[in-house]
């Protein structure tokens, strides 16, 4: 049976800084076909790694690559035309939760360490065949989670998603969920889809032609779904 | 702890959100003996008034989908939330809880939990209409987007 946990490797990878749970920002910038950005009206929430879009002068797959100062920042690519004072987003990786299937073969739990591909033998690098089939309102990967920024309260780090994650016109059953990193920005070399925790539902929830939501706990230093204190 | 709330046939009805939302708000998993009691009862009352306000909630988002089915790619509206805030802390007057409800810190984490419960219950709306409108492009570009986190 499933165990709720937080992955050991996920905690391994934080300290390496694999992971971003930064909320999505929207400040405006300005830029001249290059790679440097200057006047950014606020670099709260910035972080080096966090994809860039929001504007056609920002080619795809373009993420912040330093830091420079208090208001200006370089991109991984340069843009491709000027940009003066547009608002444009700044978005953290993005985290999915993908539901695990009634009896499971695999033993999930804080041993997990990727979802995986999508398909083949469960193992704890390889959700697969473990996880809900695609069908009755779900498809294999599960849904992308809205990230929140950290805060802090006493001793205490702690993230969390909103809204809560729902299915609907769904009609199937599961027994826990996996959240997972599953950016494409590649932090770490060879880490992708790297597994965040396990929820246990506490036995089988089952849903037919409706609605299944996943209400995560509060978002308080004891209780918040991801913390560190 | 995750919970779990799944509903046959429909979104959610408002009394199973108001339970849900009762149930973040009403901590009572270090409490037993008369303590253990007084928590439920008063979870039970929170759950009651919130359920007016669950249901406020559903029918103001189904009011501006009819009217106006583009607001699903809108941001979640919640004029409603200080209204159930102030009602929840109204409710624990005359509890022994009613100090520790009058901290800002702990006002705070109510707002965040009604109002994220607003937000969901708000999305699943949407959802529900997406489902519903099978063939139109806007519940086509909400259903994608509602996947991939966007929105």
């Amino acid at each position: 049976m499933p165990s709720t946990a937080l992955c050991t490797q996920f905690k391994a990878d934080l300290l390496n800084g694999a992971h971003c749970f930064g909320a999505t920002m929207t400040p405006t910038i300005s830029s001249t076909s290059s790679t440097s950005v200057t006047a950014v009206s606020s670099m709260s929430g910035i972080a080096v790694g966090m994809s860039v879009s929001g504007n056609a002068s920002i080619p795809a797959n373009t993420v912040v690559a330093r830091i420079t100062s208090s208001t200006a920042l370089t991109l991984s690519n340069a843009t491709t035309g000027t940009i003066t004072a547009a608002a444009c987003t700044f978005a953290g990786d993005v985290f999915r939760m993908a539901l695990i299937k009634v009896a499971p073969s695999g033993t999930w739990d804080a041993t997990a360490t990727n979802y995986g591909s999508g398909s083949g033998a469960p193992t704890t690098s390889n959700l697969g065949t473990d996880e809900v089939a695609s069908g009755g309102g779900y498809t294999t990967g599960g849904l992308a989670l809205t990230n929140v920024s950290a805060v802090t309260s006493g001793v205490t780090g702690y993230v969390t998603f909103s809204p809560d994650p729902s299915w609907s016109s769904a009609t199937f059953s599961t027994v826990a969920a996996m959240i997972y990193n599953a950016s494409t920005v590649g932090r770490l070399g060879g880490v992708v889809n790297r597994a965040v925790s396990i929820h246990d539902f506490s036995g089988t929830q089952s849903v037919s032609a409706g609605v299944l939501t996943i209400v995560m706990p509060a978002a308080a230093a004891a209780t918040a779904i991801i913390r560190l204190s | 702890m995750t919970q779990v709330l799944a509903t046959n046939g429909s979104p959610h009805p408002p009394r199973k959100w108001a339970l849900a939302t009762a149930e973040l708000i009403i901590d009572d998993t270090a409490l037993y003996g008369d303590r253990y009691v007084a928590a439920q009862q008063l979870k039970l009352k929170i759950a009651e008034i919130l359920a007016t306000h669950h249901a406020l909630n559903q029918i103001d988002e189904r009011t501006l989908i009819a009217k106006d089915p583009t607001i699903i790619l809108d941001g979640y509206h919640f004029n409603r939330l200080d209204d159930a805030v102030r009602d929840v802390i109204q409710a624990t007057r005359l509890t022994e809880w009613h100090d520790h409800f009058e901290q800002a810190a702990v006002i705070g984490v109510v707002t965040e939990i009604i109002g994220k419960h607003f937000a969901t219950a708000q999305k699943i709306e949407r959802l529900w209409f997406a489902e519903t409108h099978p063939d139109s492009l806007l519940a086509k570009t909400y259903k994608s987007q509602a996947i991939e986190g966007i929105i």
